[in-house]
């Protein structure tokens, strides 16, 4: 079969033969109002989904502060630089939130229907470019939130264990030495930020991975050899 | 609704089926596909200033849609991206072997890549080099060096084939 004769059988190839196939412009005024399977769909439902999270997240630490640094009876009050640790909680929550809002922000600049008829090359880089900038943000919003969490963590032991060599006595106390404390805590911590970020990082892959994927192996092919 | 998108729409339908036969392997699919060219043409009709001719703006946009549209990998891809029915009816007034020709080429483009696929689907519509190029954003000596190669495969899988 020589190359005239792949276009020939290609040219036989002609959808408007049958009814069957046929798109009237009712059909397509039906399909234009349908739902889209396109990546920017996927990830403006994903945005939407993150704001009403954020909105839950901005709630419940107003009310964690209040109670923590607001309220007479908060443990916080026993615990010497207290107001240390609410810098360092307001720092964390407020990375969560301005990484969540920058990619939101820099996500609408996008004038998405332009890339959707750029060529094909512009349009995967542009594809790829987004779905990275969403990624990265995504792990630093986990990471940073993990640490705080694991900070909060190693807190919360260490006062425990206060109460607890208040509650028994010195004696009992001297018991546990603090260096072992400490380093129990920090791989117990360590640990916890492994496990949250390999969630992370599991959930991404399974929504995304392949699929980035599949975008960065079409890249490649399109880049000539120099 | 734009009367006008609606006639550019109805009349180059042949592109749009062309392109979903290409890069789907069932129904479901190629309907998705179909619907999600529909929209992406029409979001970015108001932008289209008739700078190119109007099947190069649609095939620019459903081979973009078709290359970036999320989708889950199929754990196994179907021999080839038609079905048995669809060919009956496209080929209704042929021969079978030509029947058997249009079968057997789905098949084999059903083995390339998705750029290979947007490549030889322009290169078998009869665009040139040039004109492959600026759709698919690479130079008109690589497009040449592309289809040859792209050629090359389907000619050794149809000979498999026709083995």
């Amino acid at each position: 079969m020589n190359n005239d004769e792949l276009k020939n059988i290609w040219q036989k190839i002609d959808f408007n033969k049958s009814e069957d196939f046929e798109l009237t412009e009712d059909n397509i005024v039906e399909m234009l109002e349908g739902r889209t399977y396109d990546i920017f769909s996927r990830i403006s439902k994903n945005v939407k989904i993150g704001f009403w999270i954020l909105g839950a997240y901005i709630v419940i630490i107003a009310l964690s502060y209040y109670h923590a640094y607001f309220t007479t009876d908060s443990v916080m009050n026993d615990i010497s630089g207290k107001y240390f640790l609410a810098l360092l909680d307001v720092l964390i929550d407020g990375f969560i939130v301005v990484t969540f809002i920058y990619f939101v922000v820099k996500y609408n600049r996008i004038d998405k229907a332009a890339i959707s008829h750029s060529n094909l090359k512009s349009t995967i880089s542009e594809v790829i470019k987004i779905l990275s900038t969403y990624k990265k943000l995504f792990y630093y919003g986990f990471t940073i939130g993990a640490l705080g969490f694991v900070f909060g963590f190693i807190v919360g032991v260490q006062k425990g264990i206060e109460i607890a060599a208040e509650e028994y006595g010195a004696a009992r106390a001297a018991e546990f030495p603090e260096i072992r404390i400490y380093v129990i805590t920090f791989l117990i911590g360590l640990a916890l930020i492994g496990g949250i970020l390999f969630t992370v990082h599991f959930f991404f892959k399974k929504l995304y991975g392949k699929y980035l994927i599949q975008l960065q192996e079409c890249q490649t092919e399109l880049i000539e050899a120099e | 609704m734009n009367k006008e998108f609606l006639k550019i729409a109805t009349e180059n339908q042949n592109l749009l089926r062309k392109v979903c036969n290409t890069f789907c392997n069932d129904e479901d699919d190629r309907k998705d596909l179909l619907q999600d060219i529909l929209i992406q043409l029409w979001k970015s009709y108001p932008t289209f200033r008739q700078e190119s001719k109007v099947t190069t703006w649609m095939y620019r946009v459903a081979l973009n849609t078709a290359i970036t549209r999320y989708r889950k990998v199929k754990s196994k891809p179907e021999s080839r991206s038609i079905s048995d029915s669809e060919i009956e009816i496209i080929t209704r007034d042929r021969s079978f072997e030509q029947k058997e020709q249009i079968d057997n080429l789905y098949k084999a483009i059903n083995k390339l890549s998705d750029v290979e696929k947007s490549i030889i689907l322009l290169y078998l519509e009869d665009y040139n080099s040039d004109e492959i190029a600026e759709i698919v954003g690479i130079s008109s000596n690589y497009v040449r060096v592309k289809v040859n190669r792209i050629k090359s495969k389907l000619k050794e899988y149809l000979e498999k084939i026709y083995e």
